[in-house]
Parts: structure tokens; C-alpha cells; sequence
């Protein structure tokens, strides 16, 4: 029996070794959320859907706004609407000892609409399930806690998927969560894939059930949690016009509902939908990487100027 | 509680170490401990089926005390009836129900009366099908007088629901496990190493064989509709391969084990697509459930002996009624009855028994005939599996008629180069260990450990790297 139980556990410490070994190997290459669950706690967040994760450049908003190391925690709209799971996920990837961090609070309609899921199933949430609620430790490196519950490839791909960096239709999430997609940039793909996107989503709006009060109550949470922390901002992302439409038909008077959010919590909403025109993207909703920048950019000017307005009063 | 999950991978060494190191004093203890550890396995999925179990329990074991009491041979088949009816009394209700009303609703409205019947929402208790049948042996060859009823209640709720087979088997005859549980366990090192490479063995299947067909087949029988005829052929390949990664590499795993716990179990599957006819795929695959049907349907029925129409009827039966088994659906039926449409001119020519070795035995390659034999009877089995997996009737002879076409010689549309290679090294571990009770059993043993460890070592980090999706066993629906 003993020498059962030695050359049993010497050989499951070998494979435990072993299994370690490739998952030490996971980074921002093993899928889109990974790296932003086994990067330390944060100061400074940006939060919200794939708009966020793909559009907001941290490295840009530190750069002209003076923040210190920004980081996106932004998944999708799916996985991350405003709830109790991604609450409590922000919640523990926050870093509480300081007190002068910069909070981006990325809103779309989609984030904070009542999904017909939740009817159906007794009030339990789609994203109850998902990755974002069953990984508890979001700092943990390497995240086994993920990559055995959640991971969705083959545990190969964590080995593979580092040789295809920079390869078109992949994506790569840096050191500060900024998820970057290389896509083709051609007119004729992107025409294709907006196409596509504006099909999609508008199939998506009978799935949904209008404006949720259960996602407003934890978008105030999490104001009010980042609030203790530091400057938070609420922002929402531009889109074409077509995916426009179809937000103004999911929620309407969107726009007028988060203004009075920001106003009775004291913080600014900062609207670049009107500037639209002015930004590329890759499928009508996500900002190309040059005009994610350039939005970055634009943002950071915009909190910019509340922050000195905010002095002056 | 899945075999391929991490919950049974802590649970395993937890029962192991109790049973081994705290209770093996007392044989009562350890047998207590298989109790309540399969009574945990099991209501790991849902805990409100344990009553289903433990009434079955109660039930067979008191019919069995009561037989042996009894010598009026009417009451004696009283007894035996009142088991029979409560056994399958649940299996018809759980698994069945719901089958027979539709099929009833359809029949009435055939004639032009519609009725608005009430049918449940009812969940299958898992391997209902499984510990039913093993627990019925029980009573039956007690009723037989084949076998000393038990007055020992713990061993016998051991027996129903000994965890390593509870849920998908191999389903035990009563006079093979029951006694084991009366004698003391000793440990041995090279049964429990056995019982470790037959694990192995059993997840390789399961994980990287299966669950990776898998993949592939769902997603060509969920759109058959557009893939060409060579493509399909593909799928119903990935299928008969899934289905018997999973339910072969199940059987591994219970067996392996049941021996780490010094328990023998019986071999459920014996290289099944090496067969050279369909008389010797049905001597291979899922043998504990084709011999229960053997000494328990069909020799009653008159088995092989009497008229050729009473042949043709046993046999129908025997298959139909094996469909059946596996689910409540014509597909399964239809499965059935393809399957006894195949074997019966090998019975009625007599040569059903004439392939009763194993292919190849003293030789490295099959002949011409051999391998096209086996060709043959692979392609057989391939057609039947459509009706297996389609969801119903009408799909599985879309599903054959898309495939039969020109598009059958065409180039597949998909070709997953990986899976394919596996395929391709699976076969050939299966083939060189083909006359082991599992492939890898002594498959290496002439190359020195170290050699062999590093070949094990390499089979568990396939089974880490190219697992696909953890996926339900597909026999725990039965």
C-alpha cells in the first residue's frame, strides 16, 4: 500500500507540475478576458462592454489626463452587463487602499436592459453562470481558478494562441486590459461585418424587455463604490447611426435616464454619441484601433475639462 | 458527479483513503462506506432521486428474504412479479410516460379522435435503466434459485449502488458483485496499478476520443442540411466513434475503479469494431447489457431453439426491446430493429458463432477478408448509429438519403486534421492491444518502466491539453 500511495503521489506531482507549467503560460493571447482576471488588484478602472474593452486606450487617458496606470476591465455585453456578478467582480479586482483613483463607466443600453432570460428563470441573471460570476479570484496569476471553470478551449490553445499575436482575426489584451482585434480594415470586410452586426443586434431587441431597474441599482453600486476611491465618469461610446436606432428602440430616451443618474449622483456623463462621424469603426459598433485612440484621446479632454471646471467651482 | 470532473477527482482519493486506512478493520464499515459514498456520488446530481434508489433497495431485499421463505411456487412468482412491477414500474413511469401518451395522442387523432391527455414534465433519474436491471438479476436468480438470497442488508445496498457503476454500469449480475462484498478486501498493488491504467485508458477515451467527436458530429447532424454526403459519412463516423469513447471509456473507468477498491468487474466492451460480422459486434459491445438480455428475455423466450418463426420473433424481441432500453423514441426502436435485420441471416444460416475469436489473434495485420469483414460490419454499425443519434425517425432518413449521393465522393467540407490523427493513433492502440480485456492493459509491458511511465505521462497530458469541452456521459441518459 505505501508504496502504492508513494509512486502515486510522486507521479501526480510530476503531472501537477507539469499542468502548472502550461498554465503559467496563459496571457493575453489564451482568449479576450484572461489577462484582465490574473492582473493584479487596480486603482483606476475602466468598466464596462466590448466598446470600452476595445475603444478606451488607458495608456492614452493617463497620458493627457494625468491618471496613473488605467486599467480596462471592460468584457461585453453579454458577459458584463451591470449586475450583481460584475459588481462583485469590480468590486474585488478594486484596489481599496487608495483613495485618488479615475473611474470610467462605460454605458450602453444593452448593459443595462432587462433580458427576457430573466423572467423565464426566476429572476436569475444570464451572467449568473458565466465566467465573470465563477471567478472569484480576478488577481491571481496564473488563474487556474479560470482557466478550469471557465476557459472554453482545449487547455493546447493556451500553448498555440501565443504564436498568433499580431495575425488578422485575432485579438491580444495588453498589460493594461486594453483588448486589441486585429481585423481586415478593408472597406469591403467592414461593410460585410456591419452588415452583420446591425442584423444581429436588431434580432437581439426581443430578447430584451426595456430599461432594467435591477442593472440601474447596480450601476448606482458601483458609482458609489468608485466614488469612495477617487473621480468617476460615466461615458457613452459612440456607434453609427443604424446601431443607434436600434438603442434608441431598446431604450428610449436613454441618454435623458443617464443624465439624471449623473446628476443625482454628482458625476459627469460625458455623451460622445453626437460626435459619431467623427470615428471608424470595425463592424458599425466597436471603434477601429487608430479611432480608438483618437476617442481615448478626445475623452480624456472632456474629463479633463470637468475635473478643472470642478476646481473652479 | 462526473468520472471526468474535479469533484470526483477529490472525491476519489477521500473515499480511497477512508476505506484503505480508517474503516479496513471491519468489513461492515467498509461496506457502509461504499453506501454513503455512492449515496454522495449520486446525489451529487439530485439528491431526491437517492429515494427511488433506496426504496428499490428495500423492496428487492425484502422480496429476496421473503423468497427464500417461500416454497409455494405461485406466491414464490407473486414475489417475483411485485419486484418486476415496482422495478420497472419506476423505469416505465420516469423513462417512458410521457413516450407512451404522445404515441397514444398520435394513434387517436390517426382516427379522428383528438384527446388533450395530461403529460408530465418528468426528469430521467440518471442510470435508472442501469441499477434497475442490476437490482431485477437479483431477485430473478434468487427467484431461480441460482443464487442464497442475503440477510445482509448493507452489502446488498452496496451492490445496488456501488459507485463506480451506479450510473452506466457494467450493470452487475447479483451472484458476480454481491459476493464480493461478503468477503475482505485485500489490498494489491498490482490490481490497483491495473485498475489505474485502466482510468487512464477510460478518461483517453472519454476526454480526447469522445468528447472531441463530439464536437464534430453535433455540429454536422445539427446542420446535415448542408453538408455533402461525404461529409455526413464523416459525422456518423465521429458519432460511432464518440458513442464508443463514451461509453466504453465509462466502463474503464468503473472498472479501473472498482479494482483500486480490490472489486472485479465485468469486461463491458472487447475492441467492438474489430468484429468481422454483426453476431460478433454484439458479443463485444456493452456485453453485460446483451448478456442480461440473453439470459433473461431471450432464452426464456426459446432463444435460438424451435421454429425459424419463433427464431425471427426472439430475435426482433431481444433487439427491439435493447432499443427500447436505450430510450424512449422510435429512433432507438428503429435502431433495434436494423440491428436484428442484420444479424438474423447470420442465425438463420447458422453462422452467428462462427467468428467467436479474436481477429488477427496470432498475427500483426488482418487478412483481405478480415479487413473487409470488419469494413462491412463497421459500415453496418455506422448506419444504425444515424438512427441512434438522429432526434427522430424522419431526420435519420434525410440524414441517409443526403448522404447517399454523389456528394458521398466528394472531398469532406470538414476535416478536422487533428481529431483525425487521433483517430488514427487510437485505432492503432486499440488494434495492437485488441486481445487485452482493455488496450493498454499490457500493451507496453516489454519496453522498461521508465519508458512506459513516460508513455502514460504522455496519455495524461493529451487527455490535459486536447480534452475537449467536459461533457456529460452520453449513456447516463439511458
Amino acid at each position: 500500500m505505501k508504496r502504492f500511495l508513494l509512486h502515486t503521489v510522486l507521479f501526480l506531482l510530476l503531472l501537477l507540475a507539469s499542468f502548472f507549467m502550461v498554465f503559467s503560460m496563459a496571457d493575453g493571447t489564451t482568449d479576450a478576458y484572461y489577462k484582465k482576471l490574473s492582473s493584479p488588484k487596480q486603482a483606476s478602472l475602466i468598466v464596462g462592454s466590448s466598446r470600452a474593452s476595445q475603444g478606451i486606450h488607458p495608456d492614452m487617458i493617463d497620458s493627457v489626463y494625468g491618471s496613473n496606470n488605467m486599467y480596462n476591465y471592460g468584457f461585453t455585453i453579454i458577459g458584463t452587463p451591470y449586475g450583481k456578478a460584475y459588481f462583485n467582480s469590480i468590486a474585488n479586482k478594486l484596489d481599496r487602499k487608495d483613495k485618488k483613483g479615475v473611474f470610467i463607466i462605460e454605458v450602453t443600453p444593452w448593459t443595462l436592459s432587462e433580458y427576457e432570460f430573466s423572467s423565464m428563470n426566476d429572476n436569475k441573471y444570464p451572467e449568473d453562470d458565466n465566467y465573470i460570476a465563477k471567478t472569484v479570484f480576478v488577481n491571481m496569476n496564473p488563474n487556474i481558478e479560470y482557466l478550469i471553470e471557465s476557459f472554453k478551449s482545449k487547455n493546447e490553445a493556451i500553448v498555440r494562441n501565443k504564436n498568433r499575436k499580431g495575425a488578422y482575426q485575432t485579438f491580444f489584451v495588453h498589460d493594461n486590459g486594453w483588448l486589441e482585434v486585429t481585423i481586415e480594415s478593408d472597406m469591403f470586410s467592414k461593410i460585410s461585418r456591419t452588415k452583420n452586426k446591425i442584423e444581429s443586434y436588431r434580432k437581439k431587441i426581443p430578447e430584451y424587455s426595456g430599461f432594467s431597474e435591477y442593472r440601474l441599482d447596480y450601476l448606482i453600486k458601483t458609482i458609489t463604490l468608485f466614488k469612495e476611491h477617487g473621480e468617476v465618469y460615466l461615458v457613452r461610446i459612440p456607434v453609427i447611426k443604424e446601431m443607434l436606432e436600434i438603442e434608441n428602440e431598446l431604450v428610449p430616451g436613454f441618454d435623458k435616464k443617464m443624465n439624471e443618474l449623473a446628476k443625482d449622483s454628482e458625476i459627469p456623463y460625458i455623451n460622445m454619441m453626437p460626435l459619431n462621424l467623427d470615428y471608424d469603426y470595425t463592424d458599425g459598433n466597436h471603434l477601429t484601433i487608430d479611432s480608438g485612440k483618437k476617442f481615448s484621446l478626445d475623452l480624456a479632454i472632456q474629463m479633463d475639462k470637468f475635473r478643472k471646471n470642478k476646481t473652479l467651482k | 458527479m462526473l468520472f471526468n470532473s474535479l469533484d470526483f477527482a477529490i472525491f476519489l482519493p477521500i473515499v480511497f483513503i477512508l476505506y484503505w486506512f480508517v474503516l479496513n478493520k471491519q468489513l461492515k464499515y467498509q461496506n457502509a462506506l461504499v453506501v454513503v459514498a455512492s449515496y454522495v456520488f449520486y446525489g451529487w446530481w439530485d439528491w431526491r432521486f437517492l429515494s427511488l434508489i433506496l426504496f428499490s433497495t428495500l423492496v428487492d431485499y425484502a422480496i429476496g428474504l421473503a423468497l427464500s421463505k417461500q416454497q409455494n411456487s405461485r406466491k414464490r412468482k407473486v414475489l417475483l412479479w411485485i419486484s418486476i412491477i415496482v422495478n420497472l414500474g419506476f423505469l416505465g413511469f420516469f423513462k417512458y410516460y410521457n413516450f407512451f401518451i404522445d404515441n397514444f395522442v398520435k394513434a387517436f387523432s390517426f382516427f379522428g379522435q383528438d384527446i388533450q391527455p395530461n403529460t408530465l414534465n418528468i426528469i430521467l433519474p440518471v442510470g435508472i435503466s442501469f441499477y434497475t436491471f442490476q437490482t431485477l438479476s437479483y431477485t430473478i436468480d434468487v427467484y431461480k434459485k441460482q443464487l442464497e438470497p442475503t440477510k445482509d442488508f448493507i452489502s446488498f445496498a452496496a451492490f445496488v449502488s456501488f459507485f463506480p457503476q451506479l450510473v452506466a454500469g457494467p450493470i452487475e449480475r447479483a451472484s458476480h458483485l454481491l459476493p464480493q462484498f461478503y468477503v475482505k478486501r485485500q489490498f494489491n498493488y498490482n490490481k490497483a496499478v491495473d485498475g489505474l491504467r485502466q482510468i487512464l485508458w477510460g478518461l483517453f477515451k472519454k476526454v480526447v476520443i469522445a468528447d472531441n467527436c463530439a464536437n464534430f458530429a453535433n455540429t454536422i447532424f445539427d446542420g446535415y442540411e448542408s453538408y455533402s454526403g461525404s461529409t455526413l459519412a464523416l459525422g456518423a463516423v465521429f458519432f460511432a466513434f464518440q458513442i464508443y469513447g463514451d461509453f466504453s471509456g465509462y466502463s474503464d473507468i468503473a472498472i479501473g475503479t472498482s479494482r483500486l477498491f480490490g472489486f472485479d468487474l465485468k469486461q463491458n466492451f472487447a475492441t467492438p469494431y474489430f468484429s468481422r460480422d454483426i453476431a460478433e459486434f454484439w458479443r463485444r459491445w456493452h456485453i453485460s447489457l446483451s448478456t442480461w438480455f440473453r439470459d433473461y428475455v431471450y432464452i426464456p423466450l426459446g432463444g435460438s431453439r424451435g421454429s425459424k418463426g419463433n427464431q425471427i420473433r426472439n430475435v426482433f424481441i431481444i433487439f427491439i426491446v435493447s432499443g427500447f432500453w436505450h430510450g424512449a423514441n422510435w429512433t432507438f426502436i428503429i435502431w433495434g430493429a436494423l440491428n436484428a435485420m442484420y444479424f438474423l441471416p447470420l442465425l438463420l444460416r447458422g453462422k452467428n458463432k462462427i467468428n467467436t475469436n479474436v481477429v488477427a489473434e496470432n498475427s500483426m495485420l488482418p487478412s483481405v477478408k478480415e479487413f473487409l469483414q470488419m469494413g462491412v460490419t463497421f459500415g453496418l454499425t455506422v448506419i444504425a448509429w444515424v438512427f441512434f443519434r438522429a432526434e427522430n425517425v424522419s431526420m435519420a432518413l434525410d440524414f441517409l438519403s443526403r448522404m447517399f449521393n454523389m456528394s458521398l465522393f466528394t472531398i469532406p467540407q470538414i476535416r478536422p486534421t487533428s481529431l483525425l490523427l487521433f483517430l488514427i493513433i487510437f485505432i492503432a492502440i486499440e488494434w495492437a492491444g485488441r486481445t487485452y480485456v482493455f488496450a493498454i492493459e499490457r500493451l507496453w509491458f516489454k519496453y522498461p518502466k521508465p519508458i512506459r511511465l513516460f508513455i502514460y505521462y504522455v496519455l495524461v497530458m493529451l487527455i490535459f491539453l486536447y480534452g475537449g469541452k467536459t461533457q456529460e456521459f452520453i449513456y447516463f441518459q439511458f
